[in-house]
């Protein structure tokens, strides 16, 4: 006697918690002090704390202005780099302001390339002034101590270190918010309980919930190869099997995806990326949407799928960027199970909390920053000139920053918040994964308990990466078809 | 401060300059004035003050922070050992008694035993650092006189002349009972000749010494007038020589003694004042006999620096809104001030006074003050502590300085108050307060000014704000753009109508007012750096040998005038006094010569043939000269070998008698050889800085000397010289265009004929046909050479420079790339186009660099004209960014009488359209309105048929925030078609039909008139329309019609792409303006003239970015 075959897709509780990055009623009439102002506020109690244990006979001045001569201080402000290759926009919009976002390979050298070498000058702003700081050749002394090639404009730090006569600062110790085991708090229990496991055959092949994570899918693409595409349809219903397809199964069958993550890059348009935007023509703009739209129902039909917007998506530019309109995607918005999230990310799955970004904060990081192996590990092309950090090590900083985005507004484009900074990762908010989309590939690792995922750019890589959704162990899927 | 009173102070150009002071080129025909700046002696006064300065404490300045940066201390030292150097920046003289014993040991009192004498007082910096005051005793005043032939030379007749003088002398003196002796001597001089003319009948001269500098004019008019000499029974009268050169020159051309040099005071020969005796505030008083002191010659060694000491400040004033602030009323609230030392790269010291508390300054000493009085009191006491040698800053001499001494002025009126009177104790000598005078400077350019010329004894005013304007072509003279454009750095601009909040705020407010004011007194220091002003003043000094101060104060002439009498020492010849305004009627001379410039725009290599300093070479080739000019007696005896004979004037050949202006041009274009290559082998930075300056000014004064020939109203104009020099000029360039024109034929066997296209002054611009390429290089090469072999040595034709291709617009109007090589271009060179000028529109300067760009660079006249009409198109249909339309003027005196605040209505007669937008927005919004001063930012819009355009000027943010629609046709026809007719009309046939009519101009944006109150539209109801396509659609039924729904998705895309643009704009400019004014926490004030903050473009992105949103909100979520 046969038992009667079953088969379940593995589940996971859902609670979106994006409502910050949801924006209603934009006005323009600010200016960009407030969203500095808000940072500070809310992370300067992140990074005093930390300079004051490691530091406790300094001196901790509220405020820049009130600094003293020859005094041990601890002060906290945000950091303003003086990059003297920055390439400044003058006449508005220049032709590398266009790049500053963008994922499309043709950009890419260009958009990595740092901007940042050893002659970067660093000065720290309050509300009260700015103050010059002076980097001394020390190796680290306590908690995290940083150089100028690590930071970037916006980082809200405290520094250690004393002022001499000419006003500058000579910096001991520079302490950004940072993260401890613990911070993320714990799961929701609830959330973890109500999640299921797949069931393909039988009982003992239960598989846990994972969820995919996918960016770059560039559905319509002109010229683009639509197999892998298929191919990664058909994985996640389940109707790939035999032959080669076993390879790419991994440890999965598909049907434990709980969930589809798309973090940006899902429209194969190029329009909002490249070229004169005042010549657009919307009609040939339109055309892979509308693939993407037909795209979208074959995976909606399956499992629950968050459509996050990215740099080249078809929203407004400005982080946080809302959800796609409905109106582009009429048919696949029909589905109940089809999510259009703000970017950044922010929800709980299973009890988890997912935190992530379509990439643009880490691009635009790795413009201001420069890695500290770019001597031994510089290529031959390279002329020894620096080399950008990795997008592992952008990521790691974002959270080590506890902001999701410190380089806007100042040359990322980002909307003028006037009560709040939305992305300050606070108290509550440091997420189980931490993730980003459009890495050129995928890297893990975990951090203070926090897992961070680079998502690889699909239409490149032709990888997707599962997160198990028990342990957040990763899997990286190749849609590869030799 | 500085920037509002920016136009108020020009003083450039040449002019009519009408001073106290009677020793001024520009004088007027007063002869009996005072000659020198003497400097009285009023003991009572200054008893008076020193009594009050005992009273304040004055050695009480704080000599803890004195230690720090105060000048080093003087070792004791033995005089009769040491040698004492000095590099002197100031030169005055006063009356005092004579010396009573020669401080050299058993050397006797020179000049008048009897006194009062003048005393000349020599301020300046010893190589150790030290501050010292010379005293020089035993100068005597003199003036010369033409002799009578018949005039018997024997002592006693000289005798009884002097007695005859000193008797004269005595009822003309005003102060004559001052004085016991007027006439100190007569010397008979036979070894000296006039300077004018190749022979003269002037050959023996009376030295006649006087008591004093001010009886030098009454001696000249005695002479004038007639004088009986002892043996002759006619009253004669005299010709007065060289009874013009100011004393203190006098002096210094005597002892050969060069501007800002060095003097050296041998040991044993001055003696050092006690503490207790000295006059000054200077660390070293000396006193010494004029024939000890020795004056070195500015090479080698002495061509160094001393470690001058120079404070730049700037001043806050708190103003009452809508006014300039007036001493009499408004406080002053800080001042802030930065000390530096020649050859020390940072300031010494950085501080700031303020008035109540402000919080500290990193970097900066912070002084606070309770009460106004106490802050300016203090500010006194550190001027002294400081001991500066040059005080500058940005037009503190018209506004900074006076105001000070107004407003202490004003405040010792208010009692009961601290005593005032100190406070005015800035210069040097103790007790002595600083002086001002209000000085007139006319100019046919600029029309009246009013300057105030501040003495400060001892310290050097240099002004940073009139060495731009003179030295400098900007479109804008305000510190923030100066600043800009040399040293790279923006400060934002504190608007000075919140100026009073931030005063009447708390420690903070007051602290970023401070910093404002702090950067505002660096910034002058800086840019005096960067463009080695110092150096350069300097160096000009010694090469024409007048003090530093000449160089400030005075014109070009008093340097050429000063060269010549040095020279004339030499040589032993006279300088005559002529009557000022003899030459004055009108005797206009034919100037500089155009060739006629063939228009057109030129796809061939034209190179440029430039004649290397033409005027002073024609003048040593053609020995063009006072002494050289034959007159027709002259030439009776001349045989026709030796003389050069033009229509203007006929010279003597050098070979006959070598003139003294062309020997001073030679030795200035030597030197000036050597400089450069002493700077291109200078073993540093200052070095090379000092040579390159020295050039410069060897440079500036050789070109100076026709100029001073030239001068009609000047101190020695010979018209005879300077036509003659414009008229070989002519010639020189006739000749080479014949010489090109003629050689290079394809008659001659050369690939094309030749043919010069313009010529102007000193350059030839020749086509020679071939194209692009080594043998351009090769033929311009080698007509330089077989030119300049037709024309007399030094005169050198030289080739430089090619222009390919070459648009030739008009005589002084032309661009070109200019090649020095023949790989690649070294820039674009554009001549008399006013692309810079801030009076034209953005608009305008773009269209003209592009078009020019697309023409030259480019080579792609089609494309320049493609562009230039989608410019025009996109006007007329209004699609041009409102910042590239903004016009900018300055509300300049005039103006006062339209915006209601006084002035004379005379001073306003024509209408202009800032000036009335002003008067309009004053009615509008007082508050925010633009004061005098500022500069007022407009746009043209549409008004009613016929109006006048000063009635159509707006405030462009007026016109942002209530849409109201620009006159592109204006902007096209008075703005655009101008310039763009004159670049293009070489290149195409008819730029009127071509360019400014046709198809781009038919689509005309037509305003939709707005519901304003009371206008017709106010009654039209609007209906909603389609958002795809403009239709009708009834009420409530979304924003598409049926026909545009299911195009939703597309006309969502196209909406999206306009905010997706504005965002990206948006975000680029806010955070760039924050990045530009260095500030994050603080929104950015900056209202953006002359910044690079794009205030304009930021204001309407603001408004674009608001209507996509807007539009894309429409679309329900």
């Amino acid at each position: 006697m046969t038992q009667p075959v079953t088969a379940s897709r593995a589940s996971a509780p859902f609670t979106p918690t994006w409502q910050k990055f949801k924006l209603t009623g934009k006005q323009y009439a600010q200016q960009y002090s407030h969203i500095y102002s808000k940072r500070l506020l809310a992370q300067g109690p992140m990074c005093l704390p930390r300079a004051s244990k490691a530091f406790p006979q300094a001196t901790a001045v509220p405020r820049i202005i009130e600094l003293k001569e020859s005094v041990r201080s601890i002060v906290v402000g945000t950091l303003v780099k003086e990059s003297s290759n920055r390439v400044e926009v003058q006449g508005g919009l220049s032709e590398d302001a266009a790049i500053v976002l963008d994922n499309s390979d043709a950009m890419k050298v260009k958009a990595f390339k740092t901007m940042s070498d050893d002659k970067d000058k660093c000065v720290l702003e309050d509300d009260s002034g700015r103050l010059a700081l002076k980097f001394l050749e020390k190796e680290d002394m306590f908690g995290y101590n940083y150089k100028v090639r690590d930071l970037v404009t916006g980082v809200v730090v405290a520094i250690v270190g004393v002022v001499d006569e000419l006003g500058e600062m000579e910096v001991e110790a520079i302490f950004v918010g940072g993260i401890e085991q613990g911070d993320t708090g714990d799961r929701v229990k609830e959330e973890i309980e109500g999640m299921t496991k797949a069931t393909v055959g039988d009982e003992t092949s239960q598989q846990p919930p994972v969820v995919m994570l996918a960016s770059g899918l560039q559905v319509g693409k002109s010229g683009g190869d639509m197999l892998p595409l298929q191919l990664l349809v058909d994985y996640i219903s389940g109707s790939l099997c035999g032959g080669d397809a076993a390879s790419l199964l991994g440890s999965g069958s598909g049907a434990n995806v709980a969930r589809v993550l798309i973090a940006g890059g899902a429209t194969g348009s190029t329009f909002f990326t490249s070229g004169d935007l005042d010549e657009m023509d919307v009609k040939k703009a339109a055309e892979p949407i509308k693939v993407l739209d037909e795209y979208l129902s074959q995976i909606c039909c399956n499992v629950e799928v968050d459509l996050m917007p990215g740099a080249s998506d078809p929203v407004p530019l400005m982080l946080p960027q809302g959800s796609i309109h409905p109106c582009l995607l009429p048919k696949s918005g029909e589905w109940q199970s089809l999510n259009c999230t703000p970017n950044p990310y922010s929800a709980r799955v299973g009890g988890a909390k997912f935190l992530g970004t379509s990439g643009q904060p880490l691009a635009d990081m790795r413009r201001f920053t420069s890695s500290s192996q770019a001597v031994t590990m510089s290529d031959t092309s390279n002329d020894g000139a620096p080399v950008a950090i990795t997008e592992m090590e952008a990521l790691e900083s974002t959270l080590n920053f506890r902001h999701l985005t410190p380089t806007g507004p100042d040359s990322l484009p980002t909307y003028p918040f006037q009560d709040q900074d939305p992305f300050v990762i606070g108290k509550n908010d440091v997420p189980h994964v931490l993730f980003a989309g459009g890495c050129e590939k995928f890297e893990t690792k975990v951090v203070a308990g926090v897992r961070l995922v680079c998502v690889p750019d699909f239409d490149s890589t032709k990888e997707v990466v599962l997160v198990n959704l028990e342990n957040f162990e990763c899997e990286v899927v190749k849609f590869e078809v030799s | 401060m500085s920037k509002r009173f920016t136009t108020t102070t020009t003083t450039i150009g040449t002019g009519k300059r009408i001073r106290g002071g009677g020793d001024d080129e520009y004088e007027p025909t007063v002869d009996d004035e005072v000659m020198d700046d003497e400097v009285d002696y009023d003991e009572a006064a200054m008893e008076a003050n020193m009594a009050a300065m005992a009273e304040n404490g004055e050695a009480s300045v704080d000599s803890t922070v004195k230690q720090r940066w105060g000048r080093p201390d003087v070792k004791p030292f033995d005089p009769n050992k040491e040698d004492i150097n000095v590099q002197w920046l100031d030169m005055d003289m006063v009356s005092g008694p004579p010396l009573t014993a020669n401080p050299k040991k058993g050397a006797t009192v020179l000049g008048s035993s009897v006194g009062p004498v003048p005393v000349i007082r020599v301020f300046g910096c010893s190589d150790k650092g030290h501050s010292a005051s010379i005293f020089i005793h035993g100068f005597t005043p003199y003036a010369l006189f033409a002799a009578p032939k018949e005039f018997e030379n024997t002592s006693s007749n000289l005798e009884r002349l002097r007695e005859y003088i000193d008797e004269r002398l005595r009822n003309q003196v005003r102060d004559a009972r001052n004085y016991k002796v007027f006439c100190h001597g007569v010397k008979f001089l036979d070894d000296r000749k006039s300077v004018m003319g190749y022979s003269t009948t002037h050959t023996q001269f009376f030295q006649v010494y006087c008591s004093m500098p001010s009886m030098v004019p009454p001696l000249k008019r005695i002479f004038s007038e007639g004088v009986k000499l002892p043996g002759m029974v006619e009253t004669v009268s005299c010709q007065p020589f060289e009874s013009n050169v100011p004393f203190v020159l006098r002096f210094m051309i005597d002892q050969e003694i060069s501007g800002a040099g060095w003097l050296s005071l041998p040991a044993g020969a001055y003696s050092v004042r006690k503490e207790s005796e000295k006059k000054t505030h200077c660390q070293l008083e000396l006193d010494i006999s004029y024939k000890e002191i020795i004056s070195r010659e500015s090479v080698g060694e002495w061509s160094k620096i001393a470690p001058l000491r120079v404070l730049s400040f700037d001043i806050e004033c708190q103003g009452r809104k809508g006014y300039f602030p007036e001493a009499e009323k408004d406080p002053v609230i800080q001042i802030a001030n930065c000390v530096s030392v020649y050859g020390t790269p940072d300031p010494v010291v950085k501080n700031v006074f303020t008035l109540k508390g402000c919080l500290p300054i990193v970097g900066t000493q912070v002084i606070t003050s309770e009460t106004e009085q106490e802050l300016l009191l203090k500010w006194q006491q550190f001027l002294q502590a400081a001991d500066v040698d040059i005080i500058t800053g940005y037009n503190v001499q018209n506004f900074d300085i006076p105001y000070l001494l107004d407003r202490a002025e004003a405040l010792s009126k208010v009692r009961p108050g601290p005593n005032m009177s100190p406070f005015k104790l800035w210069g040097r000598i103790k007790g002595s307060p600083a002086k001002m005078k209000d000085t007139t400077f006319q100019s046919a350019a600029f029309g009246k000014r009013n300057n105030v010329e501040t003495t400060i004894e001892g310290r050097v005013v240099f002004d940073m704000l009139p060495y731009m304007q003179r030295n400098h072509k900007l479109s804008s003279y305000t510190l923030n753009s100066v600043c800009a454009e040399f040293l790279g750095q923006q400060k934002e601009d504190v608007h000075h109508s919140i100026i009073s909040d931030l005063q009447n705020g708390n420690d903070e407010d007051r602290h970023r007012l401070a910093v404002y004011c702090v950067k505002d007194a660096l910034l002058p220091q800086r840019l005096m750096d960067k463009l080695s002003v110092l150096i350069n003043y300097v160096e000009m000094a010694r090469v024409t040998g007048v003090p530093v101060s000449f160089l400030i104060s005075r014109g070009q002439q008093i340097k050429v005038f000063s060269m010549i009498l040095r020279k004339c020492r030499n040589e032993k010849l006279c300088v005559p006094d002529l009557p000022k305004g003899r030459n004055a009627d009108g005797v206009a001379y034919e100037g500089a010569t155009v060739l006629d410039p063939i228009k057109k725009y030129y796809e061939v290599p034209i190179a440029t043939l430039d004649f290397a300093s033409l005027y002073p070479s024609i003048m040593q080739a053609y020995n063009l000269c006072y002494t050289t000019l034959a007159s027709p007696q002259d030439l009776a005896n001349l045989s026709p070998e030796d003389y050069n004979k033009n229509p203007n004037g006929t010279f003597v050949k050098a070979s006959k008698k070598k003139g003294i202006l062309p020997t001073i041009l030679s030795e200035l274009l030597s030197a000036r050889k050597q400089a450069k290559k002493d700077m291109k082998n200078a073993p540093n930075e200052f070095e090379k800085a000092v040579q390159n300056g020295r050039q410069l000014a060897l440079k500036v004064s050789a070109n100076s000397v026709y100029g001073f020939t030239g001068a009609a109203v000047g101190q020695l104009p010979c018209m005879a010289i300077a036509s003659t020099v414009t008229n070989y000029g002519r010639q020189l360039l006739e000749k080479t265009k014949a010489c090109v024109e003629e050689t290079y034929t394809k008659a001659n066997g050369y690939e094309f004929d030749s043919q010069v296209v313009y010529g102007d002054t000193d350059s030839v611009m020749v086509k020679f046909g071939n194209p692009m390429g080594p043998r351009v290089f090769e033929l311009s090469e080698e007509a330089a050479e077989k030119c300049s072999k037709l024309f007399p040595h030094p005169i050198l034709l030289e080739f430089e420079k090619v222009y390919y291709p070459y648009l030739l617009m008009n005589k002084k109007r032309y661009a070109g790339l200019l090649w020095t090589n023949v790989e690649k271009f070294d820039y674009m060179d554009c001549k008399g186009l006013e692309t810079v000028r801030r009076d034209n529109c953005q608009l305008v300067r773009d269209v003209i660099q592009t078009s020019l760009n697309k023409i030259l660079i480019d080579r792609d006249t089609k494309s320049a004209i493609s562009y230039v009409k989608k410019q025009i198109s996109d006007l007329l249909q209004n699609k041009m960014d409102i910042s590239r339309l903004v016009i900018t003027k300055s509300l300049n005196k005039g103006a006062e009488w339209a915006l209601g605040l006084g002035g004379k209505a005379e001073d306003y007669k024509i209408k202009q359209a800032h000036v009335e937008l002003a008067a309009r927005m004053k009615k509008r919004d007082a508050g925010s309105a633009p004061q005098m001063g500022d500069r007022v930012p407009y746009v043209i819009i549409q008004g009613p048929k016929g109006a006048q355009t000063y009635t159509k000027a707006e405030d462009p943010i007026y016109v942002l925030d209530n849409n109201v629609p620009i006159d592109c046709q204006w902007y096209l026809s008075n703005q655009l078609t101008k310039p763009l007719t004159r670049i293009f009309e070489p290149v195409v046939n008819d730029v009127e039909k071509d360019l400014l009519k046709g198809d781009h101009t038919r689509k005309i944006f037509i305003a939709t008139p707005t519901a304003r109150k009371g206008s017709l539209m106010s009654f039209a109801v609007k209906k909603a329309t389609c958002m795809g396509c403009k239709a009708l659609i009834p009420k409530d039924s979304g924003n598409l019609c049926e026909h545009c729904v299911c195009k939703e998705n597309e006309i969502y895309l196209d909406k999206l792409k306009n905010l997706r643009v504005a965002e990206e704009e948006y975000s680029q400019l806010w955070s760039a303006a924050q990045r530009i004014h260095g500030q994050m926490f603080q929104d950015v004030m900056c209202t953006g003239d002359g910044c690079a903050c794009q205030f304009y473009r930021r204001k309407k992105v603001q408004q674009d970015i608001k209507r996509c949103q807007t539009a894309l909100d429409m679309f329900a979520q």
